[in-house]
């Protein structure tokens, strides 16, 4: 190769980013004006969010003495035998199935709740109360309730099904029913909070949109999909990015209610990340699938903002 | 006075059968989901006895009012919600402030690394708390935080969620009315707190509600950075009350009942805000 | 939104007035407890006690620092066991750690292994402190290399509980309950009741998953569970529980089940499950500590139910001793705070282990005490009294001997070990999987668990 050429060539860029250099300033003024309002956030995600995970990461290094304290370098061996491990995939695969069986039953029972209560009747406001009523409920509590409501001896649910004449279910002790009905608890925890946002989405649509809907004589559910979905695309997106990040982080119901069993049915991996930190102790284990966890959910939300948000109708 | 048609008849029938159907499945639906919390308040009322019976009991016809005093006697229920209450109400606001900040800057300002910062926002759900609650509890001590409001409030004064829930609100917001503001002369901050928040309110107490109740139900955090029986939270004391034998599930139930009435006051006030806070006239602005 | 806000905040500017108030409240009272001469030294006492129990060590508290004056207890209560244990090694990383904390069974190997933890036996040496009033085998329990480390505190007995209503009616002797493991068969034989289409409506026994028992029947037995002397003599480095009592126990309770004799309620994260079974006539028979005992009374049998509660021991693996030792909670000084604190938390030790203290206790909590003549004392008799099912607990409390099998096991990753075994019960019982193939494998991951925590300990 001549070395004018080369010359030119490395020139050409050289005014290229000469010629933008203006833009790039710009860039950076804008970005130093919003950090103006992301600096609250950041400070805040640094210090108690950010510093924890790179901690996270770093122990992942080391081994964890049987007190907490960290202990020899490892390099890669811990994560190399966390993550392919037999238990690891299990609880990934359980995790999989429980954001399954709760994230989309939770937006559409949500929606049915907002779209009942979206009505206007007289009163509505205090099914609109009772419906966001779950909200009231900390994870504790719901799964109290829920585990009188489930116990095989003196549970309601089982009382309906001795009287229509069924045997006796032992819900979260049986190995087909466990994770579906941790699920369901999930599911009714949840169902308040997803009902106030997308009612909050639904009070968003101007009236008139529906009205010249009707007045073209569209049907009631073409209204629904040619009108309430597209609007209302923005709060679905949300809930149901959100809904799946916090089914990967549901902790205390499953502690609650099955301690993760029977025979590991719904242990899902913070389930398994707790019992590393502080049953076992294990620091540098339980740090390995806490970062592993966070990648894929981070992974699966890149991919649902890429995907999902391209269909988001924004006015 | 004429007498109405046998066609008005039918048309007034119609009526009143689609508002009873209406009416139907909105109790039957409100029924199921109310359920569980009916329960609670009915447990939380029941003798030690028969809180077990079988078949179980749907309704208390021998109230045991005792049992709420039983409960605010054994721990100190009262003080313990007062701490809630401050700790949830600082939470709150400082995760409007912030998240109102972020979100506006995620939904209105255009600048490198939009993206990527909003995902960074996005990825503090992710990282599971329980790998992160004993390096922040060490920097609470290093901070000698130990046992005050600070330790209980600043890790949480930010949220992700939050502000995500805001921005995908102001996305909704017209782009023609910042530019109109912008005419008027209002800069970003005025534009923000004269024109978004206002148009913003229901989502605002949404995240009110949300941050509330999260700030309430926190149990392991202030367990672990409090000492002093002054600066814990009603979820230790429920803790505390939640007996492992079978004859104290209805002074749970009852401590419970009595934790989850500032939730219940709380949504009763914010749903007027979730009702009215957005109706059809205001986006036009 | 405005008007809530301006309310809310109002209403916290009014929390906090309020809260700052109540703080001054607290504080006259040490003001006028500080004489010039005697200094009041505070110590805080983390504990893990609930409900009616949360009452019992609080009013102790409160009684020990109003009867004297040179140091002042504030109990803490750090939630249940785990967490317990989560704050306290959280704190151990700084040596900020509490003068005493109140401890389960299963954390004792792991504490001496920390070294934060100072042995009380150097209290008790130091000032010819008489232990002959203590019952020998609690002190022994809590002994590491022959150091007494916790002071036993919170102890009790696991039980059998049944229903002697259900035992007349199949024509039973409603005061013989079943003394081992084939008894219980048969008599869940004779117990079970099916509908027609052959689903139990009442079953011989309801079985609790929980790893305990395993320690149970093996002391029972007079088996060890791990070597070299229960891990008594020198640090554990195998488990021995596959042995052949561990066997037939795991294969007896797995036949039950096959056979629809009894029914399992799991882990039983609840802990009242397999009682809850047997108020409701789902089983006769259940599985449970002696510390239920007081709850079991005054809902089973005072209560509606058709009830009428008896005690027996854990039936075992034919052959045993009847006996099937004990567990339980004890009280720890750690190293962390200064001496004078150490020195504050001996003393209250000492006062909480005083006779009178301990029968008030008893009545209060339904913990066995460990002094023997505080089952004389009126408190302790008038609970008996109440509750004369308590005579059989006592007993096999009392007559239970101090041998390394009877103690049961001391084992550093003790909690990872349980849960192992827990996991085998469940795969024999809920998952039907063969008993000794289920015991052999967890005999061999309890091995590796062992082997990894005596390296990384670094032995």
């Amino acid at each position: 190769m001549d070395a004018t050429d080369a010359a030119a060539n490395q020139r050409l860029p050289l005014i290229a980013v000469a010629r933008r250099l203006p833009q790039r300033l710009r860039g950076i003024n804008r970005l130093g004006f919003a950090l103006i309002f992301l600096i609250p956030s950041l400070v805040i995600f640094g210090a108690f969010v950010f510093y924890p995970l790179l901690k996270a990461v770093y122990l992942g290094f080391y081994e964890t003495d049987p007190f907490g304290n960290q202990g020899d370098f490892v390099a890669l061996d811990q994560y190399r035998t966390v993550l392919t491990s037999e238990s690891f995939r299990h609880s990934l695969w359980i995790t999989f199935l429980f954001a399954l069986y709760t994230v989309p039953p939770g937006i559409l029972l949500g929606l049915a709740l907002a779209l009942l209560a979206n009505q206007k009747l007289p009163g509505i406001s205090i099914f609109r109360i009772m419906f966001s009523s779950t909200v009231a409920t900390s994870v504790a509590v719901a799964s109290l309730m829920w585990l009188t409501l489930l116990n095989p001896s003196v549970g309601l649910l089982n009382y309906f099904l001795v009287e229509a004449g069924q045997p006796r279910i032992d819900w979260l002790n049986d190995l087909d029913w466990a994770l579906p009905a941790v699920s369901a608890t999930t599911v009714w925890l949840n169902l308040g909070l997803a009902f106030i946002v997308i009612l909050a989405g639904l009070q968003a649509i101007p009236e008139e949109l529906y009205e010249s809907a009707r007045v073209e004589g569209a049907s009631d559910l073409s209204v629904f999909w040619h009108v309430t979905l597209p609007l209302l695309s923005p709060t679905l997106f949300f809930v149901s990015v959100v809904g799946t990040i916090l089914a990967f982080q549901s902790f205390g119901q499953i502690h609650i209610l099955t301690r993760g069993g029977p025979l590991d049915a719904t242990t899902v991996i913070v389930y398994s990340i707790w019992q590393d930190a502080f049953q076992r102790f294990d620091y540098g284990v339980a740090s390995v699938q806490a970062v592993a966890l966070f990648l894929l959910v981070l992974g699966l939300t890149v991919i649902q903002i890429r995907f999902l948000e391209r269909r988001v109708f924004y006015q | 006075m004429d007498l109405p048609t046998a066609r008005q008849g039918v048309e007034r029938y119609r009526r009143w059968a689609g508002y009873a159907l209406r009416y139907a499945v909105l109790l039957v639906v409100a029924g199921i989901v109310v359920f569980p919390i009916y329960m609670t308040v009915v447990n939380s009322l029941l003798s030690s006895t028969s809180i077990i019976a079988w078949p179980p009991e749907l309704f208390p016809f021998d109230p045991q009012w005792d049992n709420f005093r039983k409960a605010l006697d054994e721990v100190p229920l009262m003080r313990y919600m007062l701490n809630s209450l401050i700790m949830a109400g600082v939470i709150v606001i400082g995760q409007l402030v912030t998240s109102a900040l972020a979100a506006y800057a995620f939904a209105f300002l255009r600048f490198p690394g939009r993206t990527f910062l909003f995902i960074l926002f996005l990825s503090t759900l992710m990282v599971p708390w329980e790998v992160s609650i004993v390096p922040n509890f060490q920097t609470i001590q290093r901070l000698d935080w130990l046992d005050s409001y600070q330790a209980l409030t600043v890790p949480f004064l930010a949220t992700g969620l939050g502000t995500f829930l805001l921005r995908q609100h102001f996305l909704t917001i017209p782009q023609e009315l910042r530019d109109a503001a912008a005419i008027d002369g209002y800069g970003h901050i005025r534009f923000l707190i004269f024109v978004v928040l206002p148009l913003s309110r229901a989502v605002l107490a949404a995240l009110a509600v949300f941050g509330f109740l999260q700030a309430w139900n926190q149990y392991l955090w202030p367990l672990l950075v409090t000492n002093e029986e002054n600066m814990r939270t009603v979820q230790i004391g429920l803790a505390a009350l939640r007996g492992r034998e079978v004859d104290t599930f209805n002074i749970t139930m009852a401590a419970t009942v009595i934790s989850a009435l500032p939730i219940l006051i709380m949504l009763v006030l914010f749903q007027r805000q979730l009702v009215r806070g957005l109706t059809a006239g205001a986006l036009k602005g | 939104m405005k008007k809530v806000l301006i309310s809310l905040v109002l209403l916290i500017v009014a929390a906090s007035v309020a809260a700052c108030g109540g703080e001054d409240e607290g504080e006259p009272a040490d003001g006028d407890g500080s004489t010039p001469t005697a200094r009041v030294v505070e110590i805080t006492f983390w504990h893990s006690e609930v409900a009616s129990n949360l009452d019992a060590i609080q009013s102790l508290a409160r009684r020990f620092n109003s009867e004297q004056d040179g140091v002042k207890v504030k109990t803490a209560f750090q939630g249940n066991d785990e967490e317990a244990m989560l704050k306290l090694t959280a704190f151990l990383g700084s040596g900020d750690v509490p003068a005493l904390v109140y401890l389960a069974e299963v954390d004792t190997q792991r504490l001496v292994d920390s070294g934060v933890a100072r042995p009380v036996q150097e209290f008790i040496d130091r000032e010819d402190y008489d232990l002959s009033d203590f019952d020998e085998k609690a002190i022994q329990y809590y002994t590491v290399d022959g150091e007494l480390y916790g002071m036993p505190f919170g102890v009790g007995v696991p039980l059998l509980y049944y229903n002697k209503l259900d035992f007349s009616e199949v024509g039973l002797d409603p005061e013989q309950p079943p003394k081992d493991l084939e008894v219980m068969r048969v008599f869940s034989q004779k117990l079970v009741k099916r509908d027609s289409l052959g689903n139990i409506l009442r079953a011989g026994i309801a079985l609790v998953l929980m790893p305990w028992f395993l320690e149970v029947i093996l002391a029972e037995h007079g088996d060890f569970y791990v070597n070299n002397g229960n891990g008594r003599e020198g640090r554990a480095t195998e488990v021995v529980f596959d042995g052949s009592a561990g066997q037939a126990f795991f294969r007896s309770w797995h036949e039950m089940i096959e056979e629809g004799l009894a029914i399992s309620v799991g882990r039983n994260p609840s802990y009242a499950d397999a009682l809850l079974a047997m108020g409701t006539g789902r089983a006769t028979m259940s599985l449970s500590s002696s510390g239920a005992l007081r709850s079991v009374v005054d809902v089973l049998e005072r209560g509606e139910m058709d009830v009428e509660p008896g005690v027996g021991a854990v039936p075992g693996v034919p052959g045993g001793t009847g006996l099937p030792g004990m567990a339980g909670r004890s009280l720890w000084i750690l190293t962390g705070r200064p001496e004078e604190e150490q020195e504050a938390a001996w003393k209250f030790i000492k006062w909480l282990l005083e006779p009178e203290q301990q029968a008030e206790w008893f009545a209060g909590s339904g913990y066995l005490p460990v002094r023997i003549s505080a089952y004389d004392l009126p408190a302790a008799q008038s609970a008996i009294a109440e509750y004369p099912l308590f005579r059989l607990p006592i007993d096999l409390f009392l007559e239970a001997p101090s041998t390394p099998e009877s103690l049961g096991p001391l084992l550093g990753p003790f909690r990872d070990v349980r849960e192992v075994v827990a996991t085998a019960m469940e795969e024999t019982v809920v998952g039907s999987r063969d008993p000794t193939e289920a015991l052999d494998d967890a005999a061999a991951e309890a091995n590796e668990i062992i082997e990894n925590y005596n390296r990384r300990l670094g032995e």
